[in-house]
Protein backbone atom coordinates (compact mmCIF):
# COMPACT_ATOMS: atom_id res chain seq x y z
CA UNK A 1 0.00 0.00 0.00
CA UNK A 2 1.37 3.75 -1.28
CA UNK A 3 2.73 5.18 1.75
CA UNK A 4 2.69 9.27 2.98
CA UNK A 5 6.03 9.99 5.61
CA UNK A 6 5.76 6.55 6.49
CA UNK A 7 2.58 6.24 7.03
CA UNK A 8 -0.60 4.57 5.14
CA UNK A 9 -2.88 6.79 3.55
CA UNK A 10 -5.49 5.62 5.46
CA UNK A 11 -4.07 6.65 8.12
CA UNK A 12 -3.12 9.95 7.38
CA UNK A 13 -7.11 10.55 6.08
CA UNK A 14 -8.22 9.19 9.72
CA UNK A 15 -5.52 11.52 11.78
CA UNK A 16 -6.79 14.40 9.36
CA UNK A 17 -10.44 13.48 9.85
CA UNK A 18 -9.98 12.86 13.74
CA UNK A 19 -8.98 17.09 14.38
CA UNK A 20 -11.37 18.29 12.18
CA UNK A 21 -14.24 15.91 13.77
CA UNK A 22 -13.20 17.43 17.05
CA UNK A 23 -12.86 20.99 15.94
CA UNK A 24 -16.76 21.29 14.49
CA UNK A 25 -18.04 18.98 17.49
CA UNK A 26 -16.42 21.63 19.45
CA UNK A 27 -17.86 24.82 17.57
CA UNK A 28 -21.26 22.98 17.63
CA UNK A 29 -20.88 23.27 21.34
CA UNK A 30 -21.51 26.82 21.13
CA UNK A 31 -23.68 27.41 17.49
CA UNK A 32 -26.06 24.94 19.22
CA UNK A 33 -25.96 24.81 23.35
CA UNK A 34 -29.86 24.06 23.17
CA UNK A 35 -28.64 21.05 21.49
CA UNK A 36 -26.51 19.75 24.10
CA UNK A 37 -28.04 20.54 27.48
CA UNK A 38 -30.75 18.13 27.51
CA UNK A 39 -27.85 15.51 27.06
CA UNK A 40 -26.29 16.39 30.07
CA UNK A 41 -27.77 13.94 33.08
CA UNK A 42 -29.96 16.32 35.43
CA UNK A 43 -27.87 15.52 38.44
CA UNK A 44 -24.97 17.30 37.13
CA UNK A 45 -25.14 20.93 38.22
CA UNK A 46 -24.17 23.87 35.59
CA UNK A 47 -24.71 23.01 32.18
CA UNK A 48 -23.89 25.78 30.37
CA UNK A 49 -20.39 25.20 31.58
CA UNK A 50 -20.14 21.84 31.30
CA UNK A 51 -21.25 22.76 27.64
CA UNK A 52 -19.39 25.25 27.20
CA UNK A 53 -15.83 23.60 28.86
CA UNK A 54 -16.68 20.55 26.25
CA UNK A 55 -16.43 23.00 23.19
CA UNK A 56 -13.40 24.56 24.53
CA UNK A 57 -12.31 21.18 25.05
CA UNK A 58 -13.04 19.90 22.03
CA UNK A 59 -12.03 22.49 19.59
CA UNK A 60 -8.36 22.83 21.73
CA UNK A 61 -7.51 18.93 21.83
CA UNK A 62 -8.49 18.88 17.73
CA UNK A 63 -5.81 21.91 17.53
CA UNK A 64 -3.38 19.89 19.94
CA UNK A 65 -3.04 16.74 18.39
CA UNK A 66 -2.11 18.74 15.15
CA UNK A 67 0.87 20.01 17.66
CA UNK A 68 4.03 17.29 17.32
CA UNK A 69 5.11 19.02 20.74
CA UNK A 70 1.70 18.24 22.66
CA UNK A 71 0.18 15.49 20.46
CA UNK A 72 0.64 12.68 22.70
CA UNK A 73 -0.60 14.63 25.74
CA UNK A 74 -3.22 15.96 23.67
CA UNK A 75 -3.91 12.16 22.90
CA UNK A 76 -4.56 11.36 26.93
CA UNK A 77 -6.88 14.34 27.61
CA UNK A 78 -8.93 13.25 24.54
CA UNK A 79 -9.50 9.96 26.03
CA UNK A 80 -10.17 11.38 29.63
CA UNK A 81 -12.45 13.56 28.00
CA UNK A 82 -14.53 10.75 25.72
CA UNK A 83 -14.72 8.63 29.01
CA UNK A 84 -16.11 11.51 31.15
CA UNK A 85 -18.96 11.88 28.12
CA UNK A 86 -19.82 8.12 28.99
CA UNK A 87 -22.27 9.19 31.83
CA UNK A 88 -24.50 11.48 29.08
CA UNK A 89 -24.34 8.08 27.08
CA UNK A 90 -25.77 6.33 29.85
CA UNK A 91 -28.24 9.30 30.48
CA UNK A 92 -29.36 9.16 26.80
CA UNK A 93 -29.79 4.91 27.21
CA UNK A 94 -31.90 5.93 30.36
CA UNK A 95 -33.87 8.24 28.52
CA UNK A 96 -35.01 5.59 25.89
CA UNK A 97 -32.34 7.19 23.18
CA UNK A 98 -35.23 10.40 23.01
CA UNK A 99 -35.26 13.78 23.51
CA UNK A 100 -38.30 15.89 23.25
CA UNK A 101 -38.00 18.23 20.38
CA UNK A 102 -33.99 16.75 20.05
CA UNK A 103 -32.36 13.76 19.35
CA UNK A 104 -34.53 11.13 18.72
CA UNK A 105 -32.81 7.35 18.20
CA UNK A 106 -33.87 4.08 18.26
CA UNK A 107 -33.02 2.87 22.21
CA UNK A 108 -30.81 0.55 20.58
CA UNK A 109 -28.55 2.51 18.19
CA UNK A 110 -27.87 4.40 21.46
CA UNK A 111 -26.59 1.38 23.11
CA UNK A 112 -24.28 0.79 20.13
CA UNK A 113 -22.21 4.07 20.88
CA UNK A 114 -22.16 3.29 23.97
CA UNK A 115 -20.74 -0.47 23.41
CA UNK A 116 -19.46 -0.25 20.48
CA UNK A 117 -18.75 3.07 19.12
CA UNK A 118 -17.44 4.94 21.48
CA UNK A 119 -14.73 2.26 22.57
CA UNK A 120 -13.84 2.24 18.82
CA UNK A 121 -13.55 6.40 18.89
CA UNK A 122 -11.31 6.03 21.79
CA UNK A 123 -9.07 3.34 20.34
CA UNK A 124 -8.83 5.64 17.06
CA UNK A 125 -7.59 8.09 19.08
CA UNK A 126 -5.11 6.05 21.00
CA UNK A 127 -4.12 4.48 17.86
CA UNK A 128 -2.13 7.82 16.73
CA UNK A 129 0.22 8.29 20.52
CA UNK A 130 3.14 7.63 18.60
CA UNK A 131 1.62 9.28 15.20
CA UNK A 132 4.55 11.45 13.57
CA UNK A 133 3.85 14.01 10.95
CA UNK A 134 5.33 17.88 10.23
CA UNK A 135 4.04 20.61 7.89
CA UNK B 1 -17.59 35.20 12.96
CA UNK B 2 -16.46 37.24 9.81
CA UNK B 3 -13.71 39.20 11.42
CA UNK B 4 -12.78 36.44 13.07
CA UNK B 5 -12.26 34.98 9.41
CA UNK B 6 -10.47 38.06 8.13
CA UNK B 7 -7.85 37.84 11.23
CA UNK B 8 -7.29 34.03 10.37
CA UNK B 9 -6.42 34.53 7.11
CA UNK B 10 -4.57 37.13 7.94
CA UNK B 11 -2.72 35.58 10.01
CA UNK B 12 -1.85 32.51 7.42
CA UNK B 13 -1.35 34.73 4.90
CA UNK B 14 1.46 36.55 6.59
CA UNK B 15 3.37 32.91 7.94
CA UNK B 16 2.99 30.95 4.67
CA UNK B 17 4.90 34.21 2.62
CA UNK B 18 7.56 34.43 5.90
CA UNK B 19 7.24 30.32 5.21
CA UNK B 20 7.83 30.83 1.44
CA UNK B 21 10.48 33.97 1.12
CA UNK B 22 12.53 33.19 4.38
CA UNK B 23 12.21 30.28 6.32
CA UNK B 24 12.42 27.42 3.10
CA UNK B 25 14.91 29.41 1.06
CA UNK B 26 17.24 29.23 4.74
CA UNK B 27 17.07 25.48 4.69
CA UNK B 28 19.43 25.59 1.04
CA UNK B 29 22.42 27.14 3.75
CA UNK B 30 22.38 24.24 5.86
CA UNK B 31 24.41 21.52 6.33
CA UNK B 32 22.98 18.17 5.93
CA UNK B 33 23.52 17.51 9.59
CA UNK B 34 22.56 21.31 10.62
CA UNK B 35 19.55 21.29 8.70
CA UNK B 36 18.34 17.64 10.34
CA UNK B 37 18.76 18.66 13.54
CA UNK B 38 17.45 22.55 13.17
CA UNK B 39 14.08 21.30 11.31
CA UNK B 40 13.18 18.86 13.97
CA UNK B 41 12.76 21.98 16.57
CA UNK B 42 11.56 24.08 13.50
CA UNK B 43 8.57 21.54 12.25
CA UNK B 44 7.84 21.31 16.35
CA UNK B 45 8.03 24.97 16.91
CA UNK B 46 5.74 26.15 13.85
CA UNK B 47 3.49 23.79 14.82
CA UNK B 48 2.27 25.75 17.70
CA UNK B 49 1.44 28.81 14.86
CA UNK B 50 0.55 26.64 11.74
CA UNK B 51 -2.15 24.21 13.35
CA UNK B 52 -4.03 26.40 15.28
CA UNK B 53 -4.50 28.33 12.24
CA UNK B 54 -4.98 26.31 9.58
CA UNK B 55 -7.72 24.05 11.61
CA UNK B 56 -9.75 27.12 13.03
CA UNK B 57 -9.22 28.45 9.40
CA UNK B 58 -10.96 25.36 7.90
CA UNK B 59 -13.20 25.14 11.22
CA UNK B 60 -14.66 28.54 10.18
CA UNK B 61 -14.81 28.78 6.63
CA UNK B 62 -16.60 24.90 6.71
CA UNK B 63 -19.22 26.93 9.41
CA UNK B 64 -19.55 29.53 7.25
CA UNK B 65 -19.89 27.76 4.10
CA UNK B 66 -22.81 25.28 5.91
CA UNK B 67 -24.84 28.03 7.06
CA UNK B 68 -24.07 31.29 4.74
CA UNK B 69 -24.29 29.12 1.89
CA UNK B 70 -23.00 31.16 -1.43
CA UNK B 71 -20.08 30.68 -4.10
CA UNK B 72 -17.45 32.88 -2.29
CA UNK B 73 -18.38 30.94 1.03
CA UNK B 74 -17.68 27.79 -1.16
CA UNK B 75 -14.96 28.76 -3.24
CA UNK B 76 -12.84 29.89 0.11
CA UNK B 77 -13.89 26.78 1.19
CA UNK B 78 -12.57 24.53 -1.66
CA UNK B 79 -9.28 26.32 -2.01
CA UNK B 80 -8.48 25.85 2.00
CA UNK B 81 -9.21 22.16 1.37
CA UNK B 82 -6.87 22.20 -1.92
CA UNK B 83 -4.50 23.91 0.43
CA UNK B 84 -4.92 20.82 3.43
CA UNK B 85 -4.51 18.14 0.57
CA UNK B 86 -0.82 19.94 -0.40
CA UNK B 87 0.10 19.82 2.91
CA UNK B 88 -0.41 16.35 3.88
CA UNK B 89 -0.10 15.03 0.41
CA UNK B 90 2.78 16.91 -0.90
CA UNK B 91 4.67 19.22 2.28
CA UNK B 92 4.46 16.19 4.98
CA UNK B 93 6.55 13.70 2.89
CA UNK B 94 8.74 16.33 1.74
CA UNK B 95 9.32 17.03 5.70
CA UNK B 96 9.55 13.26 6.54
CA UNK B 97 12.29 13.23 3.92
CA UNK B 98 14.12 15.71 5.77
CA UNK B 99 13.50 13.89 8.94
CA UNK B 100 15.04 11.00 7.62
CA UNK B 101 18.18 13.09 6.28
CA UNK B 102 17.75 11.79 2.80
CA UNK B 103 18.42 14.08 -0.52
CA UNK B 104 18.12 17.34 1.79
CA UNK B 105 19.20 19.57 -0.74
CA UNK B 106 16.86 18.09 -3.10
CA UNK B 107 14.26 18.36 -1.11
CA UNK B 108 14.53 21.53 0.34
CA UNK B 109 14.39 22.92 -3.24
CA UNK B 110 11.27 20.91 -3.86
CA UNK B 111 9.58 22.28 -0.60
CA UNK B 112 10.45 26.20 -2.00
CA UNK B 113 8.80 25.44 -5.27
CA UNK B 114 5.72 23.31 -4.05
CA UNK B 115 5.43 26.00 -1.97
CA UNK B 116 4.50 28.66 -4.08
CA UNK B 117 1.72 27.18 -4.65
CA UNK B 118 0.52 27.34 -0.69
CA UNK B 119 1.04 30.54 -0.94
CA UNK B 120 -1.12 31.51 -4.28
CA UNK B 121 -3.86 29.63 -2.29
CA UNK B 122 -3.89 30.98 1.06
CA UNK B 123 -3.39 34.59 -0.62
CA UNK B 124 -6.62 34.05 -2.93
CA UNK B 125 -8.72 32.95 0.37
CA UNK B 126 -7.61 36.38 2.76
CA UNK B 127 -8.08 38.53 -0.71
CA UNK B 128 -11.29 37.03 -1.64
CA UNK B 129 -12.27 37.41 2.40
CA UNK B 130 -10.86 40.97 2.42
CA UNK B 131 -13.04 41.34 -0.76
CA UNK B 132 -16.02 40.16 1.48
CA UNK B 133 -15.36 42.08 4.13
CA UNK B 134 -15.02 45.90 2.33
Amino acid sequence: MKKLAGHSILKVVGFIVLAIFFLLAGINHFRDPEFYFPLIPHYLPYPELINTTAGIAEIGLGIGILIPGIRKIAIYLIIVMLIAFIPSHIYFIQLDGCIQEGLCVPVWLAWVRLIIIHPLLILWVWSYRNFNVYY
Amino acid sequence: MESIRLMLDFGVVILIWIVQLVIYPSFLHFSIDGLKVWHRSYAKNISYLVAPLMLTQLGIHASLGYYQPGLLNHLTLLLILLNWGLTFGWAVPLHARIENGTEINYVSTKLVSMNKYRTFLWTLVFLITLFQSI
